[in-house]
């Protein structure tokens, strides 16, 4: 199954089960199906909850945050990742902060679906992993899935779940397979305490990992193969790969760190200001004394991401990237 | 000539297209710009043109999935002509690399040990890249990881009785060789480091022992425990072997002799120390040899004969008994020596002599070897 068709199945189920799931966003009607048909054969099925909008992203935020103070269970596309920076007003000012605002007498049960990241020579405004400018929002959650995830369980388990969700899918994850065939390469999923999956890979049998490799959404496709040859290296990964990227699922990031003291945290993202800042930070203040050489991290470079495909790959982080990194905390 | 038609890239956010129709029959004759074919992308239909006119040759089937720079059909100038369906263009792949010989692994074990990776090649056989196991049993050999390293005492120092003395060689150049291999077949011995006063030969090995630094590195190797005894493996300069000797002495620093297990040192000899006797040399009864005389294989110092120090035997010197040779003499190759002889001190004694008669101090024994030199006839038919 893929990624794709595993969120889509997702969004079927959630409409059959729950009456107040509303599913809303730009061209997610059939035939079309949404950008990247991830609604395709829904809205034939639901027509009076599977809505298309005009190009609006602010206004479509806003009505998902009455939606849910009203007792809907709002899903709202966002075509791509980067239009994010129109909704912010919406999910910084009043989405995350109702239930504050309101002494807790309301709950704001949005899930804003959409697609990020690059590899696709779509550009500067749509190709971004945006999400590092939401980290930093108090009482969101930043959810994404990744291959080492049943990616369709966790899109349900972030539209039940009561706060604001952020659920971003990386683009070129869509075709891929669910847990794909790696040989050598063994997959484990542990729940972190908010109950969303982390998926732990190891491309070894026995002993301890050399390094501990941080890594979410898009960035797991390149993990099976890098594993792989990091075998072929003698160099010994264990991979920890959450679907919970905000607030952090610190307890098994930490636990992962800790099997090797060297820990390499590679995002998509620019490298600046991300989610590997916070948790080389906080890593190094719980694990000072066990960690075996700074935390590295891997990103993109602080740019606007180029259309041309060539430029692109040299923007963005690579295999060859962690390589390096991993490289460089052995040494 | 043929032009092939090739499915375009419509928009960047699909990598290819349903092929809907063909518009013209195979066979047809198109002109350019004539609309040929429709495609179907995510957002649209685009209609297909002829980029120049010529008889259609159909590839693509109607309702197939055609990926960007798929071939769908030939522009031939002929009706008869039949293309040949072109080869798929193979997507413009880097080269592999060329098969690593070193793992990732091992050589960030070997930049940790000090080890350059042209020598860790060399020094590993076997098939297989060369992995981080490899690297460690070659610093288990070695003894000694890697010159700045504090190097400690081995295993076998805890049992005294059964320890090899282990040694510094001073010198890494031909003769460091020799000794080495003499070393290499000798039991109760072995060479742990090498000394030389070249920089750049520091971190590399002969015959997988170590050079460590040069003549300053003695002090602390020796501190350090490395080896417990020292041999000046340099055959050529004299001086040098005796400028090394006394600066060991300074530094308290015990000789060692090193004897290939090839010689024979029959009863009753003596030895000082800081000789070095190649193979297959024989020093005979009741012989008496001083310090730091370098032997050369195939030597010969006969019963009762006496040699003093620091002096250099090149191969096959062979002397009858009771023959006196004072210090610092140096032998060239293939040399008699009647007996009751003394060979003064400082003397040279050039190749092929043979000596009839006492030798003063610091004399130079020069041969005059008659022999003609004439090209001879080479024939076709004669092996060159």
């Amino acid at each position: 199954m893929t990624i794709l068709e595993s969120l889509n199945a997702a969004l079927l189920s959630l409409l059959e089960e729950m009456p107040e799931v509303v599913l809303f966003g730009e061209d997610l009607l059939d035939p079309y199906g949404g950008a990247f048909k991830v609604t395709r054969g829904l809205q034939a099925k639901f027509p009076n909850r599977v809505l298309t909008t005009p190009i609006s992203e602010a206004a479509l935020a806003g009505l998902a945050n009455g939606m849910a103070l009203r007792g809907l269970r709002p899903v709202l596309e966002i075509m791509f990742g980067d239009f994010l920076s129109l909704c912010m007003d919406q999910i910084l000012n009043h989405g995350s902060k109702f239930r504050t605002m309101y002494n807790d007498s309301v709950t704001v049960p949005v899930t804003i679906r959409t697609p990020v990241g690059g590899g696709r020579g779509y550009g500067p405004t749509h190709s971004q992993s945006i999400e590092k400018h939401f980290m930093g929002i108090p009482e969101i959650r930043i959810v994404a899935p990744s291959v080492f995830c049943q990616a369709g369980e966790v899109l349900e388990q972030a539209v039940r779940d009561e706060r604001l969700v952020l659920f971003l899918e990386h683009k070129l994850l869509y075709t891929l397979q669910l847990f794909p065939e790696s040989a050598g390469i063994s997959c484990e999923t542990v729940l972190d305490d908010r109950g969303y999956p982390a998926a732990l890979l190891r491309n070894y049998d026995a002993g301890t990992p050399d390094v501990t490799l941080l890594a979410y959404g898009g960035m797991s496709r390149l993990l099976a193969p890098f594993l792989q040859r990091m075998a072929e290296e003698e160099i010994r990964i264990l991979a920890c790969i959450p679907t919970l990227i905000k607030p952090l699922p610190f307890e098994v990031l930490c636990r992962a760190a800790s099997e090797s003291g060297r820990v390499v945290v590679a995002e998509e993202g620019g490298l600046s200001w991300g989610w590997g800042a916070e948790i080389a930070a906080r890593l190094h203040k719980t694990l000072f004394k066990e960690l075996r050489a700074p935390v590295t991290r891997v990103g993109a470079a602080d740019l606007a991401i180029p259309s041309a495909r060539a430029l692109e790959r040299a923007v963005l982080p690579d295999e060859a990237a962690m390589e390096s990194a991993v490289v460089e905390v052995l040494q | 000539m043929t032009r092939f038609i090739t499915a375009p890239m419509v928009n960047v956010n699909d990598d290819g297209a349903t092929f809907s129709a063909w518009l013209k029959p195979d066979g047809t004759l198109v002109s350019k710009g004539e609309i040929i074919a429709v495609l179907e992308t995510s957002k649209a239909t685009i209609d297909l043109e002829a980029e120049e006119a010529g008889y259609l040759r159909i590839f693509a089937k109607p309702g197939s999935q055609v990926a960007v720079g798929d071939v769908l059909a030939a522009l031939c100038e002929t009706v008869e002509e039949i293309p040949q369906f072109p080869q798929a263009r193979e997507e413009s792949r880097q080269e592999a690399a060329p098969q690593r010989k070193i793992t990732r692994k091992a050589e960030i074990a070997a930049a940790k040990a000090g080890i350059d990776l042209a020598v860790l090649q060399a020094q590993v056989t076997g098939s297989g890249p060369v992995t981080e196991a490899d690297v460690e049993a070659l610093l288990a050999r070695r003894g000694t990881a890697r010159p700045d390293l504090t190097v400690k005492d081995l295993v076998d120092d805890a049992y005294p009785q059964n320890r090899r003395q282990r040694l510094l060689i001073v010198g890494g150049g031909l003769g460091a060789v020799q000794l080495l291999d003499s070393l290499s077949r000798t039991e109760h011995q072995q060479a742990t480091a090498i000394v030389d006063d070249n920089p750049s030969l520091c971190g590399k090995t002969i015959l997988n022992v170590p050079i460590l630094g040069g003549r300053d590195a003695m002090e602390r190797l020796f501190r350090d425990r490395v080896f417990d005894a020292a041999v000046v493996s340099v055959s050529t300069s004299i001086d040098f072997r005796m400028r090394m000797t006394e600066m060991l002495k300074d530094l308290i620093i015990p000789m060692a002799n090193v004897i290939d297990p090839s010689a024979r040192v029959q009863r009753n000899a003596v030895l000082g120390t800081g000789n070095v006797i190649l193979a297959y040399c024989q020093i005979g009864s009741c012989a008496v040899i001083g310090d730091g005389n370098f032997l050369s294989p195939y030597v010969d110092i006969e019963h009762h004969c006496t040699v003093g120090d620091f002096c250099t035997f090149g191969p096959g010197v062979m002397m009858s008994s009771l023959v006196h040779i004072e210090s610092r003499v140096k032998f060239g190759t293939g040399i008699f020596i009647e007996p009751k002889l003394t060979i003064g001190s400082g003397s040279i004694v050039g190749s092929g002599a043979i000596l009839t008669r006492n030798i003063p101090a610091n004399s130079i024994v020069k041969t005059k070897i008659n022999y003609t030199l004439r090209s001879r006839a080479v024939s076709s038919s004669t092996p060159a």
